[in-house]
């Protein structure tokens, strides 16, 4: 009997596995998020303000 | 709460998401946001209109909370064909959930946020073949945060053979595994 072996992951075991991933990635976000607290504010994908709260960070551990 | 991957938004969706961010931002007399939100929502639109006449350059992507009319987040994603990458570029959520103006909802952000990466890296499978997903990272506590994308990865045992996660400059850099092709060998 033989099989293929070596596989890669193809689109179809990506959306298998998506739903799992999914839910590790936002809680493993979430978890740094909190950690973060303030600091939340300097990254740009959730802050309007990341740049600037970003530069007076800087400025202030300078 | 659950969120839904959108691959390429639509005049519709746009104008939907355009006209509820506007309520939500007038919402708000102390925002502080309102020009950027405008600049945003003016860059978005444009990247629809370019991508209406050619969908390869890239596109604007979203995530929608189930039932929502309106986007929760947009994203600018585009495909570099020659280097084999999508690339993340950036991501404007909610004026709601904005940190700037608004009490922080984690649990939200971190959702959508997850929505927003997992699709753009099945992106790669089909929509915009690649071997990589690129995600810019502007700034220091950009890099901090999505540094927890590596831990999340590796934290699931069907994956841990099939990406790299590594650093590389101003982008966080996603790679698909490269395996050697299958083999035929013998079982027992």
């Amino acid at each position: 009997m033989a099989k293929f072996g070596g596989h890669s992951l193809d689109h179809a075991g990506f959306v298998a596995i998506k739903d799992k991933l999914t839910a590790a990635v936002a809680a493993a976000f979430q978890a740094k998020l909190q950690e973060m607290g303030e600091d939340a504010k300097g990254v740009s994908w959730f802050s309007a303000v990341a740049e600037e709260y970003a530069t007076s960070r800087l400025r202030s551990a300078a | 709460m659950k969120f839904s991957f959108v691959e390429r938004v639509d005049t519709p969706l746009f104008e939907a998401t355009r006209g509820a961010w506007a309520h939500q931002i007038e919402s708000n007399s102390d925002n502080v946001s309102e020009s950027y939100y405008a600049a945003a929502l003016d860059f978005c639109g444009r990247v629809i209109a370019d991508c209406d006449k050619d969908p390869r350059s890239g596109c604007v992507s979203a995530v929608q909370e189930d039932g929502c009319p309106y986007a929760a987040a947009l994203i600018i994603v585009t495909h570099a064909k020659h280097k084999s990458e999508v690339r993340m570029l950036d991501v404007y959520v909610q004026p709601d959930l904005n940190l700037a103006d608004s009490g922080p909802n984690y649990a939200a952000l971190a959702w959508i946020a997850a929505t927003a990466v997992v699709g753009c890296l099945e992106l790669t499978y089909e929509t915009y073949p690649a071997d990589q997903l690129k995600l810019h990272t502007a700034f220091p506590l950009d890099r901090e945060f999505m540094a927890s994308l590596t831990t999340a990865i590796f934290g699931v045992e069907e994956l841990q053979d099939h990406y790299q996660v590594s650093n590389a400059g101003n982008w966080l850099v996603v790679a698909k595994t490269q395996r050697d092709p299958p083999r035929l060998r013998l079982a027992d």
